[in-house]
């Protein structure tokens, strides 16, 4: 990986859930050292409305969700750099590929949530990005008890995603991250019992 | 603790539990500032998207130090100076506020004993710094810029003469009305406080 910042790319809309994957790109981000931008639009009415308070409130209550449930030891959020881009505009997916045209970013993170039932906006996106992460539906990780780990569920949730189009330093980079050792050894434990 | 019991304890009963590693307790700390603490930034930007830089910020200081908490002051306080002194650094680092620096060695030993402050004065001059930055924030673009200019950049009216094409005269008149506008908001933050006059504060900055 070279010493270049990599830039990730989460879209949402406020009006799904977007918590789970919000908390899951934010560790991603801290894990490859990367900064997040989170996009979204708004339209001109909501924006003289005053919603994009209601969006800035809800990206900080997404944090706290993300405080609560997925921050552990040895991941400081603070140390990943968030960027709220709202686009005054039409619909989110066609605002994302344009901007993607003109911003490129090194991993777009997309949400279950945002992507159902659109397979052909997906792979336009995909298109136009250098490497995208498709999430696969999650439940709710309130109850620890259901994950072995924090960091289990963030390898998990990897497995089960889509991948395309991610450099091939990726997994590379990933790969010194010691959780992802300790997933993979209790996988493989698994497996064989 | 439950959801339905969590929600009536105090504060600091949830900092006791953030201690002990109770994430329930941490989001419901969480969850009753967040707003807030975005108000409060935004009083002092006045602009959404700093407002959410600075509050994140806040918030994160805070709850990543959560420890260093020790309930000499209510959590709310200890929250709120958290989040003044942030966006206090924060105005006085943007360009937009540079500081002249004193310059060294003025006045005599006596006059610097005179000017070392008690923590108290120092808030209280950190708490003054805030509402002028806020108010001189809160001006129409033009008269911001021509304050700074002149008092936080140190332009002669010369300069400020070329650099806005008007006549050395309206330069100070500009500079009079600006200053005396500023002096009247200040007045009023200080008598009905910060947040009430930048509520309105397009009511007393229309030309």
């Amino acid at each position: 990986m070279n010493s270049v910042k990599k830039v990730l790319l989460y879209p949402f809309s406020i009006d799904c859930p977007y918590f789970e994957g919000y908390a899951w790109a934010m560790e991603l981000a801290f894990r490859m050292r990367a900064s997040l931008q989170l996009f979204t639009t708004i339209s001109a009415a909501q924006n003289l409305n005053g919603s994009t308070d209601c969006i800035y409130l809800s990206l900080l209550e997404a944090h706290g969700y993300f405080l609560q449930h997925y921050q552990h030891k040895g991941i400081k959020s603070n140390e990943v750099k968030r960027e709220a881009c709202i686009i005054q505009g039409g619909e989110l997916k066609e605002e994302l590929i344009l901007h993607l045209k003109t911003n490129p970013v090194d991993i777009v993170i997309i949400d279950f949530s945002i992507s159902t039932g659109h397979t052909e906006g997906v792979k336009e996106i995909v298109k136009e990005s250098c490497g995208v992460i498709l999430l696969s539906e999650d439940q709710p990780s309130g109850d620890n008890k259901h994950h072995p780990s924090r960091a289990d569920h963030f390898y998990d949730r990897l497995r089960r995603a889509d991948l395309y189009k991610l450099p091939e330093n990726f997994f590379d980079t990933l790969g010194n991250d010691l959780s992802l050792f300790n997933y993979l050894r209790k996988f493989i434990q698994r497996k064989r019992s | 603790m439950s959801t339905r019991i969590i929600s009536k304890t105090t504060d600091e009963e949830l900092v006791m539990s953030i201690r002990l590693d109770d994430r329930e307790a941490l989001g419901e700390l969480y969850n009753r500032y967040y707003k807030k603490v975005f108000n409060k930034c935004f009083s002092f930007t006045r602009r959404q998207e700093q407002a959410f830089d600075l509050a994140q910020e806040a918030l994160m200081k805070a709850f990543e130090n959560i420890h260093s908490f020790k309930g000499e002051s209510s959590f709310s306080t200890w929250l709120y100076t958290i989040t003044h002194r942030h966006c206090l650094a924060a105005l006085k680092k943007s360009s937009r506020f540079q500081f002249q620096p004193l310059e060294e060695n003025s006045g005599t030993e006596e006059e610097k004993n005179d000017i070392s402050l008690t923590e108290e004065e120092n808030n209280e001059r950190a708490e003054q710094e805030l509402i002028m930055y806020s108010l001189i924030n809160a001006l129409p673009e033009k008269e911001r810029d021509l304050l700074n200019l002149k008092y936080l950049q140190g332009e002669s009216i010369e300069n400020l003469k070329t650099q806005l094409n008007i006549s050395g005269s309206a330069v100070k008149m500009r500079l009079k009305r600006s200053r005396e506008k500023l002096n009247t908001l200040y007045t009023l933050a200080l008598t009905y406080g910060l947040d009430k006059v930048l509520e309105q504060v397009e009511l007393f900055t229309m030309s």
